[in-house]
């Protein structure tokens, strides 16, 4: 008690060098945890946006699709939909059919992926029909209505209400061709999906390989992003066990935007690894250059009868204090910055009009943070250990310092 | 002499010096070498769309590139690929003709894009001869042979020398088909090109496509990629009616906006890092300053003025600021010229990630590019003085008297 009220006076004994390391420190834990939640956020809403289209929190497919993509290994679905649907935590479950083919009009044709949904469970969940109007949406599983990426219209000069061909091969490898008429336009503003994205009913799609309730894949959504990975084995239990259905999650059916966030918070991190170690920098000379000053004043209290130990106690004391300041000021400025954050975002609009993709997913153009406690509480504690670690070379210095030399130093 | 008296007041505590400077390179030194990283993935990005499959800029019809469409195509012009030949900034074109269609192998169709072209020409402007996985590069102008991604050859199930049907629609209406053989496969970690590009003799195509001596675009590769849209209207100047040129830049706006925001987030990156130094090198100066209150004293009461005073404190940061700058722009070089030789192979840790219409490969590897080495320097010596600002007003407005008096 009596060294934490000696290292409090000592550390406001020279007021300014305090408060400008206290600023330094402070700040960079706000710039830390303010950038950490803003990340946090947008990959949140690009994993949301990604899932939702992509292939859900969790999907089920028959063997290695999930790398392959090879369109033979599709399965009938059956009930298992419906039993997926049923588990706690699960908000939807979307059964796919993906079919690459080449889509003909009467003057141009070109290579599309033919993806057959669900739409009555499709149309609330999905992003890309979050623009499609009543009118537009597809009427039923087995129908001829299509919608279709709006680059991909353009290219092959249609309308809405025009009818094309997509032929794509059947089971033996024969080409089946099938007509369509074109209901609605997606412009989901990735430059892959608008210019060969054509969906449909799933079980017009399957029929093209002959069996018409078949499926690549089964999308789930969760309730809760997080709780994937306690689901994850749950739903591999309901699958039946002689099958070779795999539950994979989404960092595996999606790689590109699991790398994409991986690779954005790895240089991320980099970032606030430099930050840190100037940080670290300032507070080893601000506790140097407090030692070395008193260093008359340290031969002193040897002197009447303090141990070096002591004295080391004091000066990690000080460290600590100045740390908890540091601590508490960042933090409350690292709330503030993410409350901004997250209520009302970094808006990109002005800068960048055009929409921007990145890991295969639409970057939304309104950045917003979201709170990660656990990730503040954590970098909080870092920075006091850290501003105990950057004492432990004053204060040995310190301890080293011998009464009598020290007095007579000015 | 001022000089001179600021060069010894910094030594005289050289512990504290030694810090802040070793604060200031490695902020500088790991703040150039990660912008060089930056714009060495934007560089790749780039190129694995520019110099993988568009070119630089691209001689079309007018209005091809909205559409595609197979009618909007033109003759090729001698006069004017001579003039492309004689241009300064011109590195290689390739003159290229279009097709939609289906591959098929045995039992697998799948979509694919058809470019017909004449192989040398094609060398000088994508890069695709020299990330072939098996087999070679197309050699002539004429034959059948075909150059394909290698998903596609996965999907397809072929290897070279395998056999496969292309069946397309024709300019005439009619179903063109014709047999192709698979000569070389392609990897070059782009999806969409993996999986449905397929290079082949240019003359081959015009025949099953019934365009017989006609084209679709002339792609072009320049020395300075980053500056497309600035040799556009010069080379525009050559073209005969009827024809256009883009740039990348309008072929992929996104990425033009990725690589202009660049910009803005470097400026952002160097701001923040740069607070953290500023703040420690104020905090050295003051305390140099409020250290030598008494001699700040006894040098006025000799006769020097506040002003002078402030300029000895100024020059002192000023020191400060032009050695760390020095000593982190050498740092930081050796460290940039170390990854731009070596780099980091990301491969076993994440695969190919797509970003603004391009992908990005998994390696880290650094450019070199003046202004990631030029802005950041300037500004931490900026920073210095600026943080000095603040104590030499301090210093300059000690009253001698009081100042002597102080212990």
């Amino acid at each position: 008690m009596e060294t934490l009220n000696l290292a409090w006076r000592n550390i406001w004994r020279s007021r300014r060098r305090t408060i400008i390391t206290v600023i330094a420190i402070s700040f960079s834990l706000m710039l830390v945890q303010a950038f950490h939640n803003l990340a946090f956020g947008v990959y949140a809403q690009m994993v949301d946006s990604g899932v939702r289209s992509g292939s859900g929190h969790i999907a089920v497919y028959r063997g290695d699709y999930a790398v392959s993509r090879d369109d033979r290994l599709y399965w009938q679905s059956e009930d298992l939909a419906q039993q997926i649907a049923s588990v706690d935590g699960v908000k939807a479950v979307l059964p796919r059919i993906y079919l690459p083919g080449l889509a003909q009009s009467s003057r141009e044709s070109r290579g599309i992926l033919l993806t057959g949904i669900d739409p009555t469970a499709e149309n609330s969940i999905n992003p890309l029909l979050k623009n499609i109007n009543a009118p537009e949406v597809i009427r039923s599983l087995n129908g001829r209505d299509a919608l279709v990426g709006s680059r991909l219209l353009t290219e092959l000069k249609l309308k809405i209400g025009n009818k094309f061909v997509v032929t794509a091969q059947g089971t033996e490898g024969e080409l089946v061709s099938e007509l369509f008429r074109i209901r609605g336009i997606v412009k989901s503003g990735i430059r892959e999906v608008d210019s060969s994205l054509v969906m449909v009913g799933r079980q017009r799609a399957a029929a093209m390989t002959g069996q018409s309730d078949a499926i690549h894949e089964l999308a789930i959504v969760l309730e809760h992003p997080e709780w994937e990975e306690q689901l994850i084995p749950v739903i591999a239990d309901i699958l039946p066990k002689d099958s070779d259905l795999r539950a994979v999650s989404w960092e595996v059916a999606m790689a590109n935007l699991a790398n994409a966030i991986k690779l954005d918070y790895a240089s991320q991190k980099f970032i606030f690894l430099i930050i840190v170690l100037i940080v670290t920098i300032g507070v080893v000379n601000t506790l140097l250059m407090s030692v070395m000053e008193r260093i008359r004043e340290f031969g002193v209290i040897l002197a009447v009868g303090a141990t070096p130990g002591r004295l080391r106690k004091m000066v990690m004391t000080e460290a600590f204090l100045i740390g908890l300041i540091s601590m508490i000021f960042g933090n409350l400025l690292g709330v503030l910055a993410t409350w901004y954050l997250a209520d009302v975002g970094i808006d990109l609009r002005d800068f960048i009009p055009e929409t921007m993709e990145f890991g295969g997913v639409v970057f939304d153009p309104i950045m917003r943070a979201s709170w990660d406690f656990a990730y503040m509480g954590q970098m909080s504690i870092y920075v006091l250990v850290l501003s105990v670690i950057a004492a432990l070379y004053p204060a040995a210095k310190a301890a080293r310092i011998t009464p009598a030399a020290a007095m007579r130093h000015h | 002499m001022l000089l001179r008296l600021a060069s010894r007041n910094l030594w005289r505590n050289r512990r504290r010096t030694l810090l802040t400077l070793s604060a200031m390179v490695v902020s500088l030194a790991l703040l150039t070498l990660s912008l060089g990283v930056f714009s060495g993935m934007l560089v790749d990005i780039l190129a694995s769309t520019t110099e993988q499959y568009h070119g630089h800029l691209v001689i079309t019809a007018d209005d091809y590139l909205d559409d595609r469409d197979m009618y909007k195509n033109f003759s090729s012009d001698e006069q004017l690929l001579r003039k492309l030949e004689t241009d300064e900034v011109v590195i290689g074109f390739s003159q290229r003709l279009r097709g939609f269609g289906l591959a098929s192998h045995d039992e697998s169709s799948y979509p694919v894009e058809l470019l017909g072209i004449h192989p040398e020409m094609e060398k000088s402007v994508t890069n695709l001869h020299q990330q072939l996985a098996e087999g070679a590069y197309l050699s002539g102008n004429n034959g059948n042979g075909a150059v394909i991604g290698s998903s596609l050859a996965k999907k397809l199930k072929v290897s070279p020398g395998d056999e496969l049907v292309f069946v397309t629609q024709a300019a005439d209406g009619s179903i063109g088909n014709d047999l192709l053989i698979v000569r070389g496969i392609f990897r070059t970690g782009h999806s969409g090109h993996d999986n449905s590009l397929v290079l082949v003799p240019q003359q081959w195509l015009q025949k099953v496509m019934t365009l017989d001596g006609k084209i679709h675009e002339i792609a072009i590769a320049i020395n300075a990629p980053l500056r497309a849209a600035d040799y556009k209207p010069a080379l525009a100047t050559l073209l005969p009616q009827g024809l256009s040129i883009t740039d990348w830049g309008e072929l992929l706006p996104e990425m033009r906006e990725a690589i202009a925001s660049f910009d803005v987030s470097r400026l952002i990156f160097v701001i923040i890092l740069y607070f953290a130094t500023g703040l420690g090198i104020l905090n050295t100066i003051f305390m140099s300053v409020m250290e030598r209150t008494r001699e700040f004293g006894i040098l006025m009461a000799l006769g020097l003025r506040p002003g002078q005073i402030k300029r000895l404190v100024l020059l002192e940061s000023l020191l400060l600021g032009l050695i760390g700058t020095l000593l982190g722009l050498v740092c930081g070089l050796i460290l940039s010229y170390y990854m731009s030789r070596f780099g980091i192979d990301l491969s076993t840790w994440i695969t190919p990630i797509t970003y603004a219409g391009g992908t990005m490969q998994p390696r880290l590897k650094a450019i070199f590019e003046y202004r990631n080495f030029i802005e950041p320097a300037y500004l931490l010596v900026v920073v210095s003085v600026l943080a000095g600002f603040f104590p030499a007003r301090r210093a300059a407005n000690l009253q001698p008297v009081q100042a002597i008096r102080e212990d």
